[in-house]
Parts: structure tokens; C-alpha cells; sequence
């Protein structure tokens, strides 16, 4: 079965946005992204994609899966700039850690790994699914 | 020979006193009261005339970002913006009031500067020209 889904990670430092907050406001306005590779992944996003929700900073690890709930539009914050917004899907059982991906050669070429300063990304859908996985064999 | 009574000493002490009040209130700068305070852009509520900017009680939509600023009574100040790897960066800087045009001027250390031009403000909202 073929899925036109695609899969996405984004990055956010918890203290500035987490995904309680994601939980708490059940829909957010991704805005303040301002680099143009991930303006450019944000502008390819479509309704019901899924999104790798990924804390960045002392612990790096992904928390969580958002959708897509509108795809994008000029940043409120900055016109020149895109947004998009997200509502939360799913928190993973137990998170995954950035270590616990680069120490798995599987994640080798993952843009996480790869471009640690990119905030969006798009993610492979056997990657993401490994991740989902990878959450669950960590209970 | 002057004659001073009662009546005339009052006058003159009136006189006295609305002169230095007068004159008080020519030299007071009338500062908007903004200071330690941090402010976010509601741009929600913006005009095509100017922005508006809340306190951090206010009850905002939900938005992964919002540009704020503070300036402090020290004389410094700081605002928050995007950063290179859309991480929120607080960048620091000095302020002065200019009183002819109501504006506070932040210059940063980041080489850039912004003037908060300020249309109104009362209590926990704040309507800024920013240039």
C-alpha cells in the first residue's frame, strides 16, 4: 500500500516551547523559523503529515508526533517568513534520544544526525516508523 | 515705604508656589512607564497604524514564537528574536528616551537598532511604531 503521508521532524528547545505546551494548547502556530532549508521543508508540508516532535538543548531526544494541521502561510511574526500549524498527535511511550540514534548505524544518514543546526526536516518513512519502534522497545 | 501685611505675604507666597510648579513640570520628563516590564508582540491585535505589544499575563494564542523586548530602569535592555539555527536568541543592548518624538532607541550589540515609538500605553498594553 502506497502513502502519499509524508514525515517530518521539528526541532524546539523545551524551555522555549515543549510538547506539554504542544498538549496544553492542543494547536500552535509554528512560527519564528528562519533558516531557508527549513522554510523550504515547512512550504512542502501538507494537511496530515506527521511530525517527529524533537527537543533540542541539554537532552536531545524526540517526545512526541504532531500532524499537520494547516499547511503554510507567511509567518505572522516576519512576512517573509513561512509558518505552518501543528496539533498533536500522539506522545511517545518513551522517548529517543539523539545518542541513542547515532548510536544506531540504521539513522547514519538521518538529517538529524547529519545537520544538527537544521530545525526542519523531512524524515523517511521507514525511518520515522523505526523511530515508533525504537520508542516502544525502550519500555 | 512698602507696606507688607498679612494679605500681601500670601500672595505673594502663591505666587511663589505656582511659580515653582510651573516650572516643575517644565523640566519633568514624561516617560512612558514601561521599564522591567517584558513585552510581546500581540500581533493578533496589530493595526495598519502601529503594533501591539502585552505584558506576559495576557492570555496569548498559542505561537511556538513571539518577539519580545524588554528595556530595563539601568539603562539596558534586550530583545528576543529567531536565531541563526531557530533557536530564540536574546540579544542585549542600551536604551534612550527621546522625549520629542515619545520613542525609546534599543541599540543592540548585535549592531542593529530599534526605536519604539509609543502611540499609547496603559497598564499591560502597549502600542509601539517600530522602525
Amino acid at each position: 500500500m502506497s502513502s502519499m503521508k509524508q514525515y517530518w521532524l521539528v526541532k524546539s528547545e523545551p524551555e522555549e516551547y515543549s510538547w506539554d505546551d504542544l498538549e496544553k494548547d492542543t494547536e500552535v502556530v509554528w512560527s519564528g523559523v528562519r533558516n531557508h532549508q527549513a522554510k523550504n521543508n515547512l512550504k512542502k508540508m501538507e494537511i496530515a503529515d506527521e511530525v517527529l516532535f524533537y527537543h533540542s538543548g541539554k537532552s536531545p531526544e524526540i517526545v512526541g508526533v504532531a500532524t499537520v494541521s494547516k499547511t503554510s502561510y507567511p509567518d505572522p511574526t516576519d512576512s517573509d517568513w513561512e509558518a505552518v500549524n501543528l496539533k498533536p498527535l500522539r506522545k511517545l511511550n518513551q522517548t529517543v534520544s539523539l545518542k541513542g540514534l547515532k548510536a544506531d548505524e540504521y539513522f547514519a544518514e538521518m538529517p538529524l544526525v547529519r545537520q544538527p543546526r537544521l530545525s526542519v526536516m523531512p524524515v523517511e518513512e521507514a525511518i520515522f516508523w523505526k523511530i515508533e519502534q525504537k520508542s516502544k522497545d525502550q519500555e | 515705604m512698602i507696606m507688607i501685611n498679612k494679605h500681601s505675604i500670601s500672595i505673594i507666597l502663591l505666587i511663589f508656589s505656582l511659580s515653582l510648579a510651573c516650572s516643575s513640570d517644565d523640566d519633568e520628563v514624561m516617560m512612558p512607564d514601561i521599564l522591567d516590564i517584558t513585552w510581546y508582540h500581540s500581533y493578533e491585535e496589530d493595526t495598519d497604524n502601529y503594533e501591539v505589544y502585552r505584558t506576559e499575563s495576557f492570555d496569548f494564542p498559542p505561537a511556538r514564537f513571539r518577539y519580545g523586548f524588554q528595556l530595563q530602569a539601568s539603562g539596558s535592555g534586550w530583545e528576543l528574536t529567531p536565531g541563526p539555527a531557530d533557536v530564540p536568541l536574546t540579544i542585549a543592548g542600551q536604551w534612550q528616551y527621546i522625549e520629542e518624538d515619545n520613542a525609546f532607541l534599543l541599540s543592540l550589540q548585535s549592531d542593529d537598532t530599534k526605536t519604539f515609538t509609543v502611540v499609547d500605553h496603559q497598564q499591560d498594553i502597549l502600542k509601539l511604531i517600530v522602525q
